[in-house]
């Protein structure tokens, strides 16, 4: 095995030398070289190891399609050969064998392929049950490709999104003369191709040839000159989502191109034929030895048979021949040779033709050696010997993407080959997948695409006519050979021979759709590209009936593997900040995600328990502040405004008095509860309301869609991002905001639940009372352009009181205290309000309101309820947490919500979900922790804190004294 | 990616709209098993139905007429229509 002398396209740099090691053996390539490509160069034919059976395997496509050559490097796994360069120093291994590739330990499991039947897991594991766990250990050592690095922390990879309006897919003979023809046009064009050069098939398939090249050259040279043409090289097309959208997948990362038209040039892949041993290394697809030849200057072996159907077989032999193989004889499964220009040729150069023959073994110990040759009906029999086997008996479209944008396939069967029928407005083929095969045909069929495209896209374009499909075939209509002794291999990626597939034709899964799930044909790393198609045939062949009536499963992308680094791409989240959000910063606050809000969890890092009851202490002794500018706050005005919240929202608003608040909460339409709030009367048609931080968005969709369906005369205006909001509490409160305002702080002038409007600190405010914290407090609503600067007065004032900061945490276990609760911490997807106890918000007699219909039937089928309990249980190692169980015997009966020690009660406390039977104050609950300890719980009234609202009436004097 | 020809703020990608499937309007009054249907069931025969797409930049409801089999949207109305 050399290295050949340089080919006209070839990629390789021979200045630029390469050293890397295989399987723990040192190698040398040249830039440019893939790893394949550099083994082979070397002499190395043995690659990788076969998925089930541990066979040897070498190269097949040389187009990213080689799934048995999968490799591991310290960094990477499952790394394709075929397709990527090596890396100077860099380490190889094979995934997939045990003790090496040479002497894998595993290969003994082809010794057992009876023991592993088609079928195999739902056989094996079927019965008896007791065998269930070996066969899971089992399956977990062998199954699987590759290993995982688990403390892999790299970078994250770029997503970009990239507009257009003609994305062309595919830089072969086509995707060019598609290209080109739209150069300097007025269209924004992006060519991709996943190889690094353009051309496709051009360099290796028709790079003797003159035409060809000149017309390769003048096209790139367009394309070059354009400006409106963007040529990403090294991509591939990932999949094709919404008709137009298409990620480009990378090295670097993905790229979302969104497409006005799109014009598939993805051509054709060859497929193999299927014999006794056709998977021996050696035995490589046509186009692939091509690509070692023209791309890689690599012959894949000394003396070659070429095994064909078709007009591209006849033309690859005189290219092995005229590279320097020795061409040992051609042999044709048709009587006539597709081309017989070439045949003739062949003959001149002294070339054996055995037509109207098929291969019908393969031989060799790791290596091929030579192949048995059999007459179609005589039976003449020769032995050739050869070490190289090139296969060009048929292609199947590579339309993955084409069927995702909608398109429908069908058999051409003059043909032999799936060929789309129909493709979505904006959609186009074009080329061999078009089934259009001569080259003029080619470049014709790729114009004429383009002008289709521009002319959709309302560029005036005579549209030439499509040539049309060749009408003889490229494929053999069943290049599939039974063998009594079987290793007739169908799907390499998954080791399936053709007599597995028999039997499972056999047990009757005869539609492709259950037999590919059954066999798992076409399920491996390469999805079936270099099965499917045979595997269709074979059914239809069993079946007796037509290719079109077993039809293809859709191909799901991705077209090849994407890794999960480029699918995560960054980490693009919004975050949204609060006015106050510095402050927050500089106090040392440790900052948490509500939504897309960040805020104060505490105001020390990580948030010990210490710190958390401090900050609740202020509150409950002294005043605290809390920034809730997150609040969702919208403003609603209009003759309708009552009417929208009338029907929006579940209580009545027609005793909500000017200048005063009331706790609001909204269902959907099944009765669910989804927000809650508080709502202000401004005026007779001015309301103000607030939402939950992370809802502000879908409430104001919300809000809005009622107003249009409804019609109603209304305004709403989303102020949640243009106001800041504080929550002034605890019973020094009122003191520390009487010196910075003139509002009459009073409770006569502005009792709980009132609204006052002023100035505080010099800042036109908005002051609610509100009592979510259980204590006195004033919630202020100001400018979010003077947030910060209130927020410091505020602490500023109550220094003598000592007034502090509290965080989220310290508010949630304050309105723990209170029983508030918190929507979607304390219900869930199909909370109603009855089982939280909300029943008195909720005004059936209203005429409607969303939800209405849904909260009637619920109201009598109450089957749980959310309770407070609590319990003596304090373990520090195990204690009660959200989402424990409640069980009742042997079964289920409930759920924590919320659960925290009480400071005031010096118990923890907590709320549950229970079915209704356990609702009664006095039960008993039982309450599994994580380790599975059974605690005890005994249901509460709530609130657990001041349930007679004490903290709001006038002057009130703190009732509890909290532990020291 | 889709873009959607709107009235008044012309043509727009389809991620800057929220989707909430179907105008249908809530009948007056409903039996439990018909209420449970009306909450819960969808039809999804593939066909032509007007759907209220929210756009989410302008705060502003359509009226989308598509088809759900082809996806091809065939008309979009403004859902408030202070002429009307």
């Amino acid at each position: 095995m050399i290295r050949l002398p340089p080919q006209p396209r070839e990629w390789i740099d021979r200045d630029a030398r390469i050293e890397f090691e295989f399987e723990g053996a040192r190698y040398e390539g040249f830039g440019g070289d893939v790893i394949s490509s550099a083994l082979l160069a070397c002499g190395q034919h043995l690659l990788g190891r076969s998925f089930k059976y541990h066979r040897p395997r070498g190269v097949l496509s040389m187009a990213n399609h080689d799934a048995n050559v999968l490799l591991q490097s310290d960094t990477d796994t499952n790394i394709r050969a075929d397709l990527t360069p090596i890396a100077q120093g860099r380490s190889y291994r094979a995934v997939n064998t045990l003790g090496g590739l040479k002497r894998d330990l595993t290969q003994a499991l082809g010794w057992f392929d009876r023991f592993l039947p088609i079928g195999f897991y739902y056989k094996a594991f079927y019965r008896p049950r007791w065998l269930f766990p070996y066969w899971e250990r089992l399956i977990r050592e062998l199954s699987g490709l590759g290993k995982i690095d688990t403390t892999y922390r790299g970078g994250r990879q770029s997503r970009t999104h990239r507009y257009c309006e003609v994305l062309i897919v595919g830089a072969g003979a086509a995707g060019l003369a598609a290209a080109a023809r739209l150069a300097d046009s007025d269209l924004d064009v992006v060519l991709v191709d996943e190889n690094r050069r353009p051309g496709g098939s051009l360099d290796f398939m028709h790079a003797r040839e003159a035409d060809a090249q000149t017309f390769r050259d003048e096209a790139l040279a367009d394309i070059d000159r354009a400006a409106n043409i963007e040529w990403i090289p090294d991509a591939f097309a990932s999949a094709c989502y919404d008709r137009y959208t298409v990620p480009l997948v990378a090295a670097s990362g993905v790229t979302q191109v969104h497409a006005r038209a799109i014009i598939f040039a993805t051509g054709v892949i060859e497929q193999p034929a299927v014999f006794r041993n056709n998977d021996l290394p050696g035995i490589v697809l046509a186009t692939g030895a091509q690509r070692l030849i023209h791309r890689f200057a690599v012959a894949p072996c000394d003396t070659c048979v070429v095994l064909t159907a078709n007009d591209e077989g006849y033309r690859a032999a005189i290219d092995f021949a005229e590279a320097g193989i020795r061409v040992a004889a051609v042999v044709d499964m048709q009587a006539q040779p597709s081309n017989d220009d070439a045949a003739a040729e062949l003959l001149g150069r002294g070339i054996q033709l055995i037509p109207a023959a098929h291969i019908d073994e393969a031989r060799g110990s790791g290596q091929l050696e030579a192949v048995t040759v059999h007459s179609n009906d005589a039976g003449i029999v020769q032995e050739i010997a050869c070490d190289g086997l090139m296969m060009s008996v048929g292609w199947a479209p590579a339309g993955s993407l084409v069927y995702q944008a909608g398109g429908r396939f069908g058999y051409d069967d003059a043909l032999h080959q799936i060929v789309p029928e129909a493709t979505p407005e904006g959609v186009y083929t074009t080329g061999r997948l078009n089934g259009v095969f001569s080259l003029a045909a080619r470049i014709d069929d790729g114009r004429a695409a383009a002008a289709e495209a521009a002319a959709f896209l309302g560029r005036s374009q005579e549209a030439p006519p499509r040539p049309p499909r060749d009408r003889t075939p490229h494929s053999h209509p069943y290049p599939l050979k039974k063998h009594r002794k079987g290793d007739e291999f169908i799907d390499f990626d998954e080791d399936i021979q053709l007599k597995e597939l028999d039997v499972g034709i056999r047990e009757g899964f005869d539609s492709i759709q259950l037999l590919k799930r059954y066999s798992t044909i076409g399920m491996g790393p390469s999805q079936g590209k270099t099965s499917n198609m045979n595997g269709v045939r074979f059914i239809a062949h069993k079946c007796g009936r037509d290719v079109d009536a077993i039809g293809v499963s859709t191909p799901r992308p991705f077209y090849h593997p994407v890794a999960m680094g480029a699918l995560a791409g960054r980490r693009l989240r919004r975050e949204w900040h609060t006015p106050m959000h510095e402050s927050h910063l500089a106090r040392g606050a440790e900052m948490m995600d509500t939504g897309p809000w960040r805020r104060p969890k505490s105001y020390t890092a990580k948030s010990p328990r210490s710190q958390i009851e401090a900050e609740y202490r202020v509150v409950r002794e002294g005043v605290g502040i809390i920034d809730v500018s997150t609040l969702g706050k919208i403003e609603i005005f209009g003759d309708d405004a009552q009417a929208l919240l009338e029907h929006a929202y579940t209580c009545a608003f027609d005793k909500l008095a000017l200048g005063m608040t009331r706790y609001i909460f909204m269902v959907d339409g099944s009765g669910t509860l989804i927000d809650d709030g508080v709502a202000a009367r401004l005026g007779v048609d001015h309301f103000y309301i607030t939402t939950t931080s992370t809802h502000s968005q879908t409430v104001l969709r919300l809000l809005q869609l009622s107003a249009d369906q409804l019609a109603l005369d209304v305004a709403i205006i989303d102020r949640s991002f243009q106001l800041a909001a504080v929550n002034l509490a605890g019973p020094s409160s009122r003191r520390v905001l009487g010196r910075l305002t003139d509002i009459d702080l009073d409770d006569e002038a502005f009792p709980y639940l009132g609204l006052r409007e002023g100035v505080v600190a010099e800042i036109p405010a908005r002051l609610l009372r509100v009592g979510f914290v259980g204590e006195l407090g004033y919630e202020i609503h100001c400018a979010a352009s003077q947030g910060a600067a209130l927020w410091e007065r505020l602490l500023e004032a109550g220094e003598p009181e000592g007034c502090a900061p509290f965080g989220v945490e310290a508010q949630r276990l304050l309105r723990l205290e209170k029983g508030h609760i918190i929507i979607g911490q304390d219900t869930d997807g199909t909370t109603n309000p009855f089982e939280v106890g909300l029943g008195w918000g909720v005004r059936l007699d209203k005429a409607r309101f969303h939800g209405k219909h849904s909260l009637q039937i619920l109201q009598p089928m109450l089957a749980r309820k959310l309770i407070g309990f609590e319990t003596e249980d304090r373990d520090g190692e195990d204690p009660i947490e959200e989402c424990h169980l409640v069980i009742d015997g042997d079964r289920i009966a409930g759920r924590v919500t919320s659960v925290a020690y009480s400071p005031v009660l010096q118990k923890v406390i907590g709320l549950a979900f229970v079915e209704s039977k356990l609702a009664e104050v006095g039960t008993r609950l039982t309450i599994r922790t994580t380790s599975g300890r059974l605690v005890t719980g005994v249901v509460t009234d709530t609130p657990f804190y001041d349930p007679d609202n004490a903290r709001q009436k006038p002057h009130a004097e703190p009732a509890y004294e909290t532990a020291a | 990616m889709k873009f959607i020809e709107c009235p008044v703020i012309g043509t727009r990608p389809h991620t800057e709209f929220a989707i909430s499937g179907v105008l249908e309007a809530e009948p007056a009054e409903i039996k439990t098993m018909s209420a449970a249907v009306w909450t819960f069931n969808r039809r999804s025969i593939p066909g032509e139905r007007i759907e209220c797409w929210y756009h989410t930049p302008t705060q502003l409801w359509f009226n989308v007429t598509r088809h759900t089999g082809t996806d091809v949207i065939s008309r979009v109305d403004l859902m408030w229509r202070p002429d009307d």
